[in-house]
């Protein structure tokens, strides 16, 4: 199994003390290769689930198991680790570094795994290259439109070679025209390259490009299946 | 890109607050910079004057008083000339002059004097109104104060602080005090006849308001003769470095000479160590002072920096940035601020320094080279310290901190 989370919960503890439940004993297992989707209305807990899958959040119980690595329990190092060489993030706040160049923040997640900063450069530019960006290398992220800084930010996702993107509401901030051609190039990074897409969105036709679709309500799993199996019933 | 990368693009990206960050660091700096400037050299000019003061340190003979040696009664207790040579031998620090003397109540006419016979070439014409009457010579090395040479260099112009040993003294030569000089009536050139020898006064000292008024200066061993005293001494006066006699002056010559009685001149060396304390004791206090309002305010500019950056911290902490590698960016930062704060704190305190000080304090002050490194080092410790807070609780900042609300 590539990732399992069992029985997931997590709790966020408000100051006056009440505790509230943003998850509730969830349990998903996604397949490498697969694209899931993960919708829901706001407050059901999809962005929490979300981070919890990518070692951004530790669940307050339950395990989560990515190739047999138990991440439940992990210290920071090994989340940082996990993060670093296995997991590409792509947000709906694009969270570019302001003062970094395209090239260079696609070059950061290069850093942490190698050294020679020609080559990191040239992975960069063929990154960039692949989202459609050659052009726009050494454009600060607000010197480029809200479309090309997502594509930054997919480029930087691709930059450590993930077998995981998870993304959060990629399209959130795009008109309909930009999110189609979001959607389509994480859909074709899935489909040529193999890789694994988690992504939270509000919009159905987002939720169509996944072959497992998991609906959340009130932090618990409403309905989760194979579009492939739902498409049969049909 | 690496780490060192990406801290420096960060701190360009941001020069109003780099500006900002680096004022506290570069004033705080320049502030110990000048004020350690300004105070080594009005140490040293310090320590010129209380040399000036005179002998600090006086070799008697076992058993004998210091009024002993004031009164120089005709049975007064001696010790022999080589111990001088004793003492030159040793080789110790912090001796910056030996003045050899013997001294011998004499009756001239019909009343008593002090006859002192000296050593041109040791004797110490430190009293600055001795000079006025032109007793000037050798240059004297001191090991507390810089040489004279070193003074002239430094812009000193008082006559006061060239200190110089008297060089020539014939043998029938004497030097008459202002007192005695008028109940003689003699002057300049006028002969004296002194235990039936007869002396040509070269000079008349001006008056010090000192045992010396009432005393007749003859070459030493002419004293000697005179007296038939061969070889021997009343005492030694000793021009210590008072930093010297703190550390065990004392007790180093004691060793030397086991049968003398060796002892400060009290209020001279307490002046001059209580001086040189008080001079300490503010550039301490300065420095402390510094090293809080530097370490606060560094550490203000990295709180609010980390409490802006907070989303961008969180973007590094998603990627796979650990806990220690925020810390460390961000102690990278402090290093890197620290050491500009270091060098720009050095160039314009000691520039502060060298303008300021003639103005203000009246003294010459130049660069010391080796204070460039105590700042850059002072600066760096000031601004890691000043930030070790802020950098833990920049990596405390969880990688979720970048996203929406959840």
């Amino acid at each position: 199994m590539f990732l399992q989370l069992k029985n997931i919960s997590k709790q966020y503890h408000h100051r006056n003390g009440t505790a509230i439940n943003a998850l509730s004993n969830v349990s998903v297992t996604i397949e490498q290769g697969q694209f899931a989707t993960i919708s829901g209305p706001s407050g059901s807990g999809k962005s929490t689930l979300l981070f919890t899958m990518g070692g951004l959040l530790r669940p307050s119980s339950g395990n989560i198991i990515f190739n047999g690595q138990p991440l439940h329990d992990a210290n920071d190092i090994t989340l940082s680790e996990f993060r670093k060489n296995h997991v590409g993030y792509v947000m709906q706040n694009y969270c570019l570094v302001p003062y970094l160049t395209a090239e260079e923040n696609v070059m950061i997640p290069l850093s942490l795994l190698q050294k020679d900063k020609a080559k990191q450069k040239e992975t960069a530019r063929e990154l960039l290259a692949t989202v459609g960006l050659s052009d726009r290398i050494e454009h600060y992220p607000k010197e480029l439109s809200s479309g090309q800084q997502q594509r930054v930010a997919i480029a930087r996702a691709l930059s450590n070679n993930p077998s995981l993107i998870l993304a959060d509401e990629p399209t959130g901030n795009l008109d309909p025209s930009l999110a189609a051609e979001i959607l389509s190039l994480l859909k074709r990074l899935n489909e040529e390259k193999g890789i694994t897409i988690v992504m939270v969105t509000h919009s159905p036709e987002a939720a169509s490009y996944g072959n497992i679709q998991i609906q959340l309500k009130d932090g618990k799993m409403a309905d989760a299946h194979l579009s492939l199996a739902k498409e049969v019933l049909v | 890109m690496n780490l060192f990368n990406l801290v420096w693009i960060e701190l360009l990206h941001r020069k109003g607050r780099l500006v900002s960050g680096l004022t506290a660091i570069v004033l705080g700096i320049s502030v110990i910079a000048a004020i350690r400037s300004v105070t080594v050299f009005s140490e040293r000019a310090v320590a010129v004057n209380l040399d000036n003061l005179g002998a600090n340190i006086m070799v008697l003979p076992q058993g004998a008083t210091t009024d002993d040696y004031y009164t120089a009664d005709i049975d007064a207790p001696t010790f022999p000339e080589d111990y001088v040579e004793r003492i030159v031998s040793s080789n110790l620090q912090g001796v910056d002059n030996l003045s050899p003397k013997l001294t011998r109540r004499i009756k001239v006419g019909k009343d008593n004097f002090v006859l002192t016979g000296i050593l041109p070439a040791n004797e110490v014409a430190s009293k600055p109104l001795w000079q006025t009457v032109g007793l000037m010579g050798a240059e004297v090395k001191a090991s507390c104060a810089p040489s004279n040479s070193k003074n002239q260099s430094l812009g000193y112009k008082d006559e006061r602080l060239q200190r110089k040993t008297i060089d020539s003294l014939g043998v029938s030569d004497c030097y008459i005090g202002f007192i005695a000089a008028q109940k003689l009536s003699v002057s300049e050139g006028s002969d004296l006849t002194i235990e039936n020898k007869k002396f040509k006064v070269a000079k008349v000292l001006p008056e010090t308001g000192t045992v010396d008024d009432g005393r007749i200066f003859a070459h030493l061993h002419t004293v000697q003769e005179l007296l038939d005293i061969d070889h021997q001494l009343s005492a030694i006066e000793i021009m210590g470095c008072c930093n010297a006699i703190s550390d065990g002056l004392l007790s180093k010559m004691r060793n030397i000479l086991p049968d003398t009685r060796i002892t400060t001149i009290g209020q001279i060396v307490s002046t001059q160590i209580q001086t040189n304390n008080m001079m300490n004791k503010l550039s301490f206090i300065f420095l402390i002072i510094i090293l809080l309002v530097g370490g606060i305010s560094i550490g203000n500019y990295m709180w609010a920096n980390v409490n802006e950056r907070r989303k961008e911290i969180g973007t590094y902490r998603m990627i796979g940035f650990s806990q220690s590698r925020i810390y460390t960016m961000l102690l990278m930062k402090a290093v890197i601020l620290g050491l500009i704060g270091g060098v720009l704190g050095y160039v314009i305190g000691t520039l502060a320094g060298m303008i300021l000080g003639p103005q203000l304090a009246g003294i010459s002050v130049q660069p010391i080279f080796t204070l460039f490194f105590v700042c850059v080092l002072l600066s760096v410790i000031i601004s890691v310290a000043g930030s070790l807070i802020p950098a833990h609780q920049a990596s405390r900042i969880e990688p979720y901190s970048t996203m929406q609300e959840i």
